[in-house]
């Protein structure tokens, strides 16, 4: 510990922390209370206060006639350093912080799936938009194996998939995929229509063709402005007609046919269809589109 | 609808702590020696952090701002993974919840406090004589951080921990 003299009443061995200076005279504390009782009175005054650089601030600790090393200009011996360190950052924050360190990195771990998932969906929804239906399809399913707590997206690949049959003209298996969506998918999905397709289609495949015609009677009720609508009940009274080679289906057929052809707006696949049912009237055959196009890749002309 | 200053604290305690946490970073960043800090606590100011005065503009910069930084991007972090499931998906995960409290509360206290204004602002004064962009760009962001402390009483500090955790996420997923 440093050792001062009070130059006002020259008492000596004063603790330097106990001294100040005021315009560069050392005062002993019961000085300094004597000689300026008020605080004004050390106004314009230079008033220096000088820290002993052998007592650690924190403390107090004696380091005999060695300085302790400075904190802040302050001195402070090595526990008081080390503790304040700790105190700057203890361990219950270091904890805490490398708690939510480790909850940050556990939520983007665990919550990834939901992102691959959402990716997924949205290039499911993009192959839609460009037509690629399988793919759509298969994407879905892979989103909704990332993510099955979420019902709808194995639902949404099975109606993709269902379309995709349906393109395919397998229409039992597209129906088994519809029906798997019924009353589980908004009402602009058109699952209902979708299954009355499939269910018509799928009675063309078992050669049912009364059903058949039942079914695309039904539609065309729902859907008179259809084109498609009138040629289906069309297609079924040919069938009907290449089966019992009865007049009145095939004059049935013709007059649904003739129908549709009224319309204004006919694209391509519908002119193709016509052109099959023509076709199957002319020979009283049926075959199944596949079948046709191989046959005649040009399409069909009676000669 | 008022709450006491406390109930709130309490509840968005996480971010009291990341605030002062923050400081006590760029001080260490800055080699600024800290003298006191108190990460949290129930009362008025939550917490703070005493450090040695500063050298240079810059260094008082980081250390007010460095909670913005910081508490922003924790809760940026925290939140975008947790609102996937609940937002996208409907999905009511409890942890997803959590994490959305824990972002939203951390990104409540990234605005620095007027005391951190009234630092950067004082020495700005000076800096901007000399011509220092980092103290002219300041200005506006210190009138900004008055404004937004002014606005506390008025939710703002929840209106920004939302506007980051969930109104970004949502842009981000919409």
């Amino acid at each position: 510990m440093n050792h001062v003299t009070c130059d006002n009443c020259h008492k000596e061995n004063i603790p330097q922390n106990n001294s100040i200076k005021i315009d560069k005279r050392v005062y002993c504390e019961d000085c300094l209370k004597t000689t300026f009782p008020n605080e004004d009175e050390l106004k314009n005054r230079e008033v220096q206060y000088e820290q002993d650089p052998t007592i650690c601030v924190s403390c107090g600790k004696d380091n005999g006639r060695r300085p302790w090393p400075k904190h802040v200009n302050l001195p402070m011996c090595t526990e008081c350093k080390t503790s304040l360190k700790e105190r700057i950052i203890p361990i219950w924050v270091k904890g805490f912080m490398y708690g939510i360190a480790a909850l940050v990195i556990f939520s983007i771990t665990w919550n990834w799936k939901y992102f691959e998932s959402y990716q997924k969906i949205n290039d499911a929804y993009a192959a839609v938009d460009s037509g690629q239906i399988k793919l759509a399809s298969d994407l879905m399913m892979e989103a909704s194996s990332l993510t099955p707590e979420i019902p709808d997206l194995e639902i949404l690949g099975s109606y993709y998939l269902g379309l995709e049959y349906l393109n395919q003209d397998k229409s039992q298996l597209a129906l088994d995929q519809f029906i798997k969506c019924r009353y589980k998918l908004p009402e602009e999905y058109g699952v209902d229509m979708l299954i009355d397709r499939a269910s018509s289609g799928a009675a063309f495949d078992t050669k049912d063709y009364p059903l058949f015609l039942s079914l695309n009677k039904a539609w065309l009720n729902t859907h008179e402005e259809d084109p498609y609508a009138w040629a289906s009940v069309a297609s079924a009274y040919a069938c009907l007609y290449a089966e019992n080679k009865q007049d009145t289906s095939k004059e049935k057929s013709l007059e649904y046919l003739e129908k549709a052809k009224s319309f204004k707006s006919l694209d391509e696949g519908l002119l193709t269809y016509f052109n099959r049912i023509e076709y199957r009237l002319f020979s009283k055959e049926i075959i199944t589109k596949e079948e046709y196009d191989k046959r005649y890749p040009e399409g069909w002309k009676n000669n | 609808m008022f709450i006491p200053g406390e109930i709130i604290s309490i509840a968005t305690f996480p971010g009291t702590i990341v605030h002062e946490f923050a400081h006590v970073v760029f001080c260490k960043l800055r080699k600024v020696e800290i003298l006191e800090v108190v990460y949290f606590q129930v009362g008025n100011p939550s917490g703070y952090v005493i450090h040695e005065e500063t050298k240079d503009f810059n260094t008082t910069f980081l250390i007010s701002m460095g909670p913005f930084f910081v508490n922003t991007l924790l809760c940026l972090l925290i939140c975008l993974p947790a609102y996937m499931p609940i937002s996208y998906f409907d999905l009511s995960q409890p942890l997803s919840y959590f994490l959305m409290w824990l972002g939203v509360s951390i990104g409540m206290s990234a605005i620095p406090s007027n005391q951190d204004a009234n630092q950067i602002y004082a020495q700005a004064k000076e800096e901007v004589k000399k011509t220092n962009l980092l103290a002219i760009v300041s200005f506006p962001i210190i009138g900004i951080i008055y404004i937004f402390n002014f606005l506390r009483f008025f939710w703002a500090d929840l209106f920004y921990g939302v506007a980051i955790g969930v109104g970004i996420p949502s842009l981000i997923f919409s």
